[in-house]
């Protein structure tokens, strides 16, 4: 049978450096697939023999798309290697920071990094202006700035726009592509809210900075709680963090949520013939406690199987990389860098071929899938009456089913259930911070005597972040960190294969996909944005022998 | 009305040359005075996050590094967003990579400040190191220059202080933050 390779590299719009690898039959079905990180990191080399209280500091320059989230696992694990309690007031301030961020987050990556592979700018310029009112209400009952003169002057801006050429610096938007399926007015609507997704950008990350603190690198989290602002807990501060997530939660219920259905019921048949599905293994570290309750569950699925979720058990995690570019121990951070074929492909052929900078994190010997879908799979099997509802509505109105989900729109519609849900969350926390504040609970910090501490310690943090699970671990040695490491979110889900060759989840969805048009492959960039990759902290290298490694292959 | 200015540095402060960007934006910062005042910005790694940025300022300077083969090393350029876009870019760290596409996305709103990318071209962006190598320290005084230049295009007037904040000094800034002595951007 004679195939085809097909070599993607890079990945525009995602963070960071991918490179995918396809091969395809004379259908143009994908028969095999090998993602391959392409930067090589080396970020907690830094960490080493530092002060274990700037650990946020300098985590938080891992890579600034999750700064915030970075910075609080580092932290975090810091409080974990010396016991430290924190405040409840303090908890619920970085969980404020941590679900803004996840507002901003999803916005951003359904928008801007990932809607132009189902929105065909060109396409929406034949709309007419009162169909399109028109076909908004059909998702929503009071649209997001839904009037014909708002979709008139959106028109007239887009060819603007197309007119003076600008269009081209989109080059990887593959415009008129047969497998763009929108109509006209739905390609209209989209890209109305996509203009109004920036302007909603500007807003929601000065929810973040009312906590955070200096923007955009936040500064406030520190060991044994928050500070560094004074007077935290404010009542105009509370205010003005209310006042924006208001705000945003319109645009959340009025634009995302009814676009994200638009597309699950536009691409139905894509759903139900489960492209994009991976290998239906599914992690959760769970976390952001309200009461007895969490916001998110822990779990793992296996194989789909969504009846029976083990509770999740960090020991059974472990870190390979028998087909990364590293040789020895996981930890050791040699490097065995390979090179490419000759042709400049990536050396696949034999099983123990290495091909990728990122490692090979594992649950029970098992390659996962993290994020926003897990959450989702994992806290509405749980049955998490602060999630429930808002699944059940979103599979209603798209008459869908959970299993549905596991596709690449599927990804899509999970997170921006999830941004749904995590809007309602954050009005019942900020009414908790007022409870304390009334009583009097308004301690932030943790007091503790540095030189008091244990010399030798060892912490770690499992945080669920918008892109899913992080881990950091650190090692405390006379009080200064003597190693540090992260797994990432991208990590889990773009990892390469072991010697065993079971295929990453990136890897999976990619399997028995048609591709339309092999010059112009659409739905290969679809189904990985659809996991919302960010590769410049999946990628670590620890080790400075790596200078004369690090080639860059464009 | 007085346009609103900010100036950021891009870049990652941990791979050698790539931080440059953030070492100029401090360098700037510690050693000058402006009037009327500008904001100067820790751009870091931020990448998309930087899209508010671009909105909320009429004049949007960003300063960076440009992997470029067919240049020298420490070879300047200044560009507009529309020149940044329509040249061959050549992007091999995350940061180039999300600076350029981010001014992709923003040049469909009008509400985007009018940018400049002043980019030089680094040497070495992989050694894990918070300095920069020998080609980029003798170009060094010529990157501020152009960017000071490029602000006093603006109509703003720049006078030095008096202090004279070395470069070293913010290396050592950027190699050590604490917590505790509040040594940040």
């Amino acid at each position: 049978m004679s195939t085809q390779k097909i070599v993607i590299d890079p990945i525009t719009r995602i963070e960071g450096h991918l490179r995918a690898e396809v091969e395809v039959d004379a259908d143009g079905v994908v028969q095999e697939a090998y993602v391959s990180g392409q930067l090589f990191r080396g970020i907690e080399i830094i960490l080493k023999n530092r002060d274990p209280r700037d650990a946020g500091l300098l985590a938080g320059r891992i890579c600034g798309v999750c700064t915030n989230s970075h910075f609080r696992a580092a932290v975090t694990s810091v409080e974990d290697a010396y016991s430290l309690e924190l405040p409840n007031s303090a908890q619920i301030i970085r969980d404020l920071m941590a679900m803004a961020l996840f507002i901003q987050d999803h916005v951003v990556h359904f928008y801007h990094l990932h809607s132009l592979d189902f929105v065909d700018i060109t396409s929406a310029l034949n709309a007419d202006p009162k169909s399109t009112s028109k076909e908004a209400h059909k998702y929503h009952k009071k649209p997001f700035r839904n009037s014909h003169s708002h979709y008139e002057s959106v028109l007239e801006k887009l060819s603007n726009f197309v007119k003076a050429g600008k269009l081209g610096p989109f080059s990887n938007g593959y415009w008129g592509h047969s497998e763009y399926k929108l109509t006209p007015e739905q390609n209209l609507v989209i890209i109305s809210h996509y203009l109004e997704a920036l302007k909603f950008q500007t807003t929601i990350s000065k929810a973040v900075a009312i906590f955070g603190g200096k923007t955009p690198h936040p500064q406030s989290i520190v060991v044994g709680g928050v500070t560094s602002v004074a007077d935290m807990l404010n009542p105009q501060r509370l205010n003005d963090y209310l006042f924006i997530i208001k705000n945003a939660k319109e645009f959340i219920d009025r634009a995302y949520l009814p676009d994200a259905k638009l597309l699950s019921i536009a691409y139905r048949d894509d759903i139900k013939s489960g492209v994009g599905r991976a290998n239906g293994n599914f992690l959760s570290v769970g976390g952001y406690a309200f009461d007895d309750k969490e916001l998110f569950c822990n779990g793992v699925v296996y194989n789909h199987d969504f009846e029976n979720i083990a509770d999740f058990e960090e020991y059974k995690i472990t870190e390979e990389i028998d087909r990364a570019w590293y040789k020895g121990d996981s930890l050791d951070n040699e490097i065995e860098y390979t090179d490419f074929n000759e042709d400049g492909s990536l050396k696949t052929a034999k099983n123990d071929d290495k091909y990728s900078w990122i490692k090979a994190p594992r649950y029970a010997g098992k390659v996962m899938e993290t994020g926003p879908l897990a959450r989702v799979i994992i806290s509405y099997k749980k049955e998490n009456i602060l999630i429930k509802s808002f699944v059940d509505e979103f599979l209603k109105d798209t008459d869908l089913e959970l299993m549905d989900l596991s596709t690449t729109v599927g990804r899509d519609a999970a997170r921006a259930i999830e941004t749904g849900y995590i809007c309602e969350y954050i009005f019942k926390l900020v009414s908790r911070l007022i409870q304390n504040i009334k009583y009097y609970d308004t301690e932030t910090w943790a007091k503790y005597d540095f030189d008091s501490l244990k010399k030798r310690a060892k912490g770690r943090a499992f945080l669920e972040v918008p892109r899913g699970t992080l881990s950091h671990f650190i090692k405390i040695q006379d009080a200064k960190i003597e190693n540090f490491s992260v797994i990432a979110p991208t990590t889990w889900n773009a990892t390469p294969r072991n010697f065993d060759g079971v295929r990453g989840a990136y890897e999976e969805a990619l399997l028995g996909l048609k591709i339309e048009d092999t010059s112009k492959p659409l739905e290969v960039l679809r189904v990985l944005h659809s996991f919302d990759p960010c590769l410049a902290c999946a990628v670590h290298i620890i080790d400075a022998k790596g200078k004369n490694l690090g080639k860059y292959k464009i | 009305m007085q346009k609103k200015v900010a100036l950021i540095g891009s870049g990652n402060a941990f791979f050698k040359d790539e931080g440059v960007g953030l070492y100029g934006a401090k360098y700037i910062k510690e050693n000058y005075e402006f009037s009327p005042k500008i904001e100067i910005v820790d751009g870091g790694t931020l990448g998309f996050k930087l899209m508010p940025l671009l909105q909320e300022f009429d004049e949007v300077i960003i300063i960076n590094t440009a992997s470029d083969e067919s240049k020298k090393t420490g070879d300047i350029t200044v560009k507009t967003t529309d020149e940044f876009l329509d040249g061959s870019l050549i992007k091999k760290t995350a940061n180039e990579v999300e600076i350029a596409e981010m001014l992709q996305i923003c040049s469909l709103t009008e509400a985007m400040g009018e940018t400049t990318v002043i980019s030089i071209v680094p040497e070495d962006i992989i050694s894990v190191e918070v300095a920069l190598s020998d080609n980029l320290l003798l170009a060094w005084d010529r990157y501020i220059d152009i960017t000071l230049q490029k602000i006093e295009s603006l109509g703003i007037k720049i006078t030095k202080k008096e202090q004279n904040f070395t470069l070293k000094k913010i290396l050592d800034i950027f190699a050590n933050p604490s917590i505790e002595f509040n040594k940040g951007f």
